[in-house]
């Protein structure tokens, strides 16, 4: 015999079969097709087929195998390029799921300090990563703007030394946006992202801004910035992400044609994670998974008619998702990643200098995924120590109830949310949420757009 | 409530780490008897079906190790 | 494939033979159904594996049917199992091999360490050529398809 079979994972979709490797190539078979594979009936035109995906392995494809899981795993080495910096914790609103338990905007003392921001800069370029993408987020962070203006002037001057490819992203609110801060912002080429949870009424229920509304400052802003870089031709987008609670489930519809009167491409339909002030409101603000899926298929599947109408608009997840089944390269989505971002593809820094393995173990409320201080410890002693390493193996998808799953070599596991939902970060994967939640997303892409446009 | 678990399903360390976590929420202790871990669990009120949550908690940590 | 199965009002309960479906193969299984039912194994006196399954939700709510059907998809994780147990074993070698020889290849600090000179790279590669030759080697005839193997004895019947 000059073959012989890899590993694989299958599933039934729709009367056909979607099966899987474990550098995730995929193939489509039939009833017929898939019998023959489990009985090692392998010829002609099905060896063919298989063997273009490596399902069957040869003299002459072993090498492509290699090279496809090489791709795959291609971020281990890269070193951490996703730097979260929370300029502040205050903030000026008050959103029912705020995952980051924000302060009272008077409380200065929760301000990052210069020398702390100074600290974190050289921190973060001990990185071994090409690539640096400097977050910042809060809080609302243009309530220490002074910080934000710091570190992108210091942290340009270190680069042009180190040479990294350097890229700057600003989470904001916009409440205290103006026109000094937008030119700055739009000349020293920082990305622009707002939150936008959908028409006045749902975005304004969900986001208290004092007695006013914070959908009329998002929407005039965000059309300021467009107007802005269309003047200068730039070819920055503004984005927005919406985040979904109990009030938005009725609204699938109304939220995507709030993107799409805002000329946003991209939608990125988030389920709220039981963080923050959620955890602690999630009855009230709260789904579950069925719920969440239910508005979620039919957001998208509107979507889909408005593509056909020559409306563009994406939703993120499909998005990634697709480019994770058909493409060799990973999009480096850190929530769908084995072993996931924590420490050695993000990292976060709090305020105070303090160092946690991603956003989400930040927010906990606790020290359990705080690696050190930006003060006392080296990028490399943070990203080696114990608790990094225990975090990163808790999220690799092998060893968990994962390995059976057709949707193994696509996504990943969250230590954090297992943590936050179980209380312990080896979590109970086909008990959360999440995996509930990505399971049915990546059955319908399947269906969608693999199974269904082939027939 | 007794509840008796087979040692050759159920793995020592398991059970052992699952009476830590539950002590937090009600009184529990157990003892190994013929091949058995036999295990004294209280009722909680919030909690009716507390001893199969045990039992379930417990195989989910054997199935993962 | 009754027999292996009593409904006793909310309760069912299988009886697994163990030399047909090892431990691990039951764990994984009953792994799935954790979140909707309460799972306890126990063993006969034909030392048979005992699982009971009963739903978290009231018995009210739970017919007959509904029971037999929760049994019968028992079974079939079991065998969704097994066959994973087995071709996951058949299949250790070639993704140990592909894992190492993707990591090698990708890993910048074996590639450019200076220590590591290429007598020590040659004899990587060679260990690895090694079992990049056995993948190919089918000393259990897995790969004899079905009808080549059994096809003579079933026109012999």
């Amino acid at each position: 015999m000059d073959y012989t079979i890899n590993n694989y994972r299958a599933k039934k979709i729709d009367g056909k079969y979607f099966v899987t490797t474990d550098h995730g190539s995929f193939c489509v078979l039939d009833d017929d097709e898939f019998r023959k594979l489990k009985q090692n009936n392998i010829k002609d035109d099905l060896r063919r087929k298989l063997e273009e995906r490596e399902i069957v392995l040869t003299n002459n494809n072993i090498s492509e195998a290699i090279r496809l899981q090489k791709n795959r795993d291609n971020f281990l080495f890269r070193g951490t390029s996703l730097h979260i910096i929370v300029t502040t914790l205050r903030c000026n609103m008050n959103c029912i799921y705020c995952h980051a338990s924000s302060k009272n905007e008077n409380e200065s003392k929760y301000d990052m300090d210069l020398d702390t921001a100074k600290k974190t800069v050289d921190f973060i370029f001990q990185t071994t990563s090409d690539n640096i993408t400097i977050e910042f987020q809060g809080g609302e962070p243009l309530l220490n703007w002074n910080i934000i203006k710091y570190i992108t002037k210091y942290a340009k001057e270190k680069n042009k030394i180190l040479k990294k490819r350097l890229n700057l992203t600003l989470v904001t609110n916009f409440t205290t946006m103006d026109r000094e801060k937008m030119q700055f912002i739009i000349n020293e080429g920082i990305c622009v992202c707002t939150s936008l949870d959908g028409p006045k009424e749902l975005h304004d229920q969900n986001r208290k801004y004092k007695s006013e509304s914070n959908y009329e400052s998002v929407i005039y802003w965000i059309r300021e910035f467009k107007k802005e870089y269309e003047k200068i031709d730039s070819r920055n987008e503004i984005n927005a992400l919406v985040t979904i609670t109990k009030a938005s489930l009725k609204f699938p519809r109304e939220i995507v044609d709030e993107y799409v009167k805002n000329k946003l491409k991209i939608i990125h339909l988030r389920f709220l994670n039981n963080l923050g002030y959620a955890h602690k409101l999630w009855n009230e603000i709260g789904y579950t998974s069925d719920q969440f899926i239910t508005f979620w298929k039919e957001a998208v599947e509107y979507i889909s008619d408005l593509n056909k109408n020559g409306i563009k608009i994406e939703e993120r997840m499909v998005q990634i998702m697709i480019q994770k089944i058909s493409s060799e390269f990973d999009p480096n989505f850190l929530d769908l990643r084995s072993p996931c971002g924590a420490a050695i593809g993000q990292l976060t820094y709090n305020y105070d200098g303090n160092i946690y393995t991603c956003d989400e173990g930040r927010m906990i409320g606790e020290d359990l995924f705080k690696l050190g201080n930006v003060k006392t410890d080296t990028y490399k002693d943070i990203v080696t120590c114990d608790k990094a390493c225990a975090v990163i193996n808790a999220s690799l998808n092998d060893q968990y109830y994962c390995d059976n799953c057709v949707y193994k070599p696509y996504c990943g596991v969250c230590p954090v949310c297992n943590y936050a939902e179980q209380g312990n970060i080896i979590g109970k994967i086909c008990q959360t949420e999440r995996c509930k939640i990505y399971f049915e997303q990546f059955n319908w892409l399947v269906k969608e757009k693999y199974i269904n446009s082939r027939t | 409530m007794v509840i008796s678990l087979k040692e050759k399903f159920y793995s020592k360390e398991a059970v052992m780490k699952s009476i830590e976590d539950f002590k937090a929420v009600t009184p529990i202790k157990c003892v190994s008897e013929d091949g058995s871990f036999i295990i004294h669990i209280s009722k909680v009120e919030d909690v009716p079906n507390i001893e199969e949550e045990f039992v379930n908690y417990v195989l989910a940590l054997t199935q993962t190790e | 494939m009754e027999k292996n199965i009593t409904i006793t009002g909310n309760c069912v309960q299988i009886s697994i033979n163990p030399k047909l479906y090892p431990i691990e193969v039951i764990y994984s299984a009953s792994y799935v159904f954790l979140d909707k039912y309460y799972i306890l194994l126990d063993e006969d006196h034909k030392k048979n594996v005992l699982v009971h399954i009963k739903p978290k939700k009231n018995k009210s709510e739970i017919s007959e049917d509904e029971m037999e059907a929760l049994a019968g998809d028992f079974l079939n994780e079991l065998i969704n199992y097994a066959d994973y147990n087995v071709r996951a074993k058949q299949t250790q070698k070639i993704r140990e091999m592909l894992i190492q020889r993707s990591i090698i290849t990708n890993d910048p600090e074996i590639l450019k360490n200076d220590e590591l000179n290429d007598e020590e790279f040659n004899h990587i590669l060679d260990k690895l050529d090694e079992d990049y030759d056995e993948f190919l080697d089918d000393p259990k005839e897995i790969a004899i398809p079905w009808e080549e193997k059994y096809g003579n004895k079933t026109k012999d019947k």
